[in-house]
């Protein structure tokens, strides 16, 4: 009778075995990560007009804050059993529109024109995150640390493309360039592979993901070229949240 | 294997036999399809289609490209006559030969340009009826072939569609206008349709620019099929009134919407934009890349980047 249950078990798990090489085996090799991330952002462009009744960027934009998104590819250079050292380069995208200002005889401002601002941040970034918890505890969370440098390369636009203005003296100043600046991340991660660990062996085998996050950070930058006296504040003025997801691979 | 005759085939493999048997001969059976015609009204050049202008025109003629299923003899006096049905009945393809919508013509070629076909005759020999009637008219364009001019022995060898576009856009109606630096951007919706004007399938926005006083003559914007129409070319600082018109796919122009402005949302202002006003206000960026510690930033990291990569590579 033992005999007959045997073989009929084994007749039973061997054609799914088939179907489904599932690995027992231990994780492919970590060579680095990838994550991407939305942020509402809003450049404190207007503290330099502190006191004024109509700073440009709020009176031309408004208090919205855009959506900038963001990605970030890394190597790990140094895997411990406390954690990871990435080291990556980021790119990302955000834009602002609104309405250009018209100031007639009688000091009334008027709105019409279209009128945008748009900024490429890109970002080299060191990042240490404690896999340990996970690790060696099996508690599904990530907290992380992140450094970086970053460069964000803007554009403002007007009706007729790029836009210049011309001062008093003659001299003209195109509406783009490069703002460099300094940033720190604290963030979580939530470790998803904790909630089916089949699901996350088969990514690992099948398309070589070792673990998957959901994160959640926030980050307190400056990019005004390192304190120039001649560049703008492209960084907002807050701890900007960011959410995102991230692949170990 | 061998010895196998027909009889003694499997029915699967007598079938296929057959059917190769029967395939010349489907072959022969398509080359006697007729050819296709289209034409095109020199006026508003948009192939298969006429307006309600060109409809009713004495003088508006079309173009027929003939793509015959038969190669015509000239030396022969081989001939073609071109006719038009209506889409239901189609074109005859035996019997008497019907009238054609102009005199009989030399055959020269498989393939062969018409011009100066009227456009009213097409519409009379296909009972088109009225040309100012709300819904469009398809019909049959016919080309019979002649040979030696024989009215008895002929046979259709060519055959295309036509529209005479006869329904009119709806009146359009002005959702909005936005000044700009010399220009207005005037946001425009199709209108409600009424029994007269059927929305037909493609529809363009054209948006005329009046200006109040001393502002020169009204403006016409391009033709456009989105929502947003650019009146531009305009004087700052003068109201303009706004109209906007709808035309169909062959030109049909619509009803001219209700005006909107003169107000101040129809004066185009020298509009100054972000950047203008951050430097009119003083701001202190100066655009350009970085200068100074920040500006040397950029060469130093391409620098270590191509150092690492070096390093690899060793």
């Amino acid at each position: 009778m033992k005999k007959a249950l045997l073989a009929l078990a084994l007749a039973l798990a061997l054609p799914a075995a088939a179907q489904s090489p599932v690995l027992v085996s231990k994780e492919s090799p970590r060579w680095g990560s990838f994550q991407f991330s939305i942020s509402p952002f809003s450049p404190d462009i207007d503290s330099e007009f502190v006191g004024a009744t109509s700073p440009p960027y709020a009176t031309t934009f408004g208090t919205s804050r855009p959506l900038m998104v963001q990605g970030i590819f890394s190597k790990s250079v140094w895997i411990s059993e406390v954690g990871t050292l990435d080291v990556g380069f980021g790119a990302g995208w955000w834009q602002a529109s609104g309405q250009g200002q018209y100031t007639n005889a009688s000091g009334v401002v008027v709105r019409g024109g279209s009128t945008t601002l748009m900024i490429i941040p890109l970002q080299v970034a060191v990042a240490y995150r404690f896999d340990w918890f996970y690790d060696r505890f099996d508690v599904p969370i990530a907290p992380y640390i992140r450094g970086a440098l970053v460069d964000y390369i803007w554009n403002t636009s007007g009706q007729g493309g790029v836009s210049s203005w011309t001062s008093a003296t003659g001299t003209t100043y195109r509406g783009n360039g490069a703002t460099f600046g300094l940033s720190g991340t604290l963030g979580l991660a939530l470790v998803l592979d904790a909630f089916d660990t089949g699901l996350s062996r088969q990514m690992d085998y099948d398309i070589g993901i070792n673990r998957s996050m959901l994160f959640f950070d926030f980050t307190k930058s400056s990019v005004n070229d390192f304190g120039s006296q001649k560049s703008w504040q492209l960084a907002p003025s807050y701890w900007a949240w960011s959410v995102g997801l991230l692949f170990v691979y | 294997m061998g010895g196998l005759s027909l009889a003694e085939s499997p029915p699967m493999l007598r079938r296929a036999t057959l059917l190769l048997c029967l395939l010349p001969g489907a072959a022969l059976a398509q080359a006697t399809t007729p050819g296709t015609t289209s034409a095109l009204v020199t006026t508003q050049g948009v192939s298969g289609l006429a307006n309600q202008a060109e409809c009713s025109s004495t003088t508006s003629t079309a173009t027929w490209t003939i793509g015959s299923s038969v190669t015509p003899v000239i030396a022969n006096g081989d001939r073609y006559r071109l006719g038009a049905a209506t889409q239901g009945a189609g074109c005859t393809s035996s019997g008497t030969i019907p009238a054609g919508i102009s005199q009989d013509l030399t055959a020269t070629g498989a393939t062969q340009v018409v011009t100066g076909v009227f456009v009213t005759a097409m519409a009379a020999t296909a009972s088109v009826g009225s040309c100012t009637q709300a819904s469009d008219v398809t019909i049959a364009l016919c080309v019979y072939y002649l040979p030696g001019g024989s009215t008895t022995n002929w046979q259709l060898v060519s055959q295309g569609t036509f529209v005479f576009q006869l329904a009119v856009p709806p009146r359009p109606r002005i959702n909005g206008v936005t000044p700009g630096d010399s220009q207005l951007s005037v946001a425009v919706v199709a209108g409600d349709t009424t029994a007269t004007e059927t929305a037909t399938r493609s529809v363009t926005y054209r948006v005329t620019c009046t200006p109040s006083t001393g502002g020169g003559a009204p403006v016409t914007s391009g033709s456009s099929n989105v929502g947003r129409v650019i009146c531009g070319g305009l004087t700052n600082s003068i109201p303009y009134t706004v109209t906007a018109q709808a035309a169909s796919q062959a030109g049909n122009p619509g009803a001219v919407s209700d005006p909107t402005g003169p107000d101040a949302s129809t004066t185009p202002l020298p509009f100054l934009d972000f950047w203008q006003v951050y430097k009119g206000q003083g701001g202190v960026e100066q655009g350009g890349c970085s200068t100074g510690g920040a500006g040397a930033l950029a060469p130093a990291l391409a620098l270590l980047g191509l150092l690492a990569v070096r390093r690899r590579r060793s």
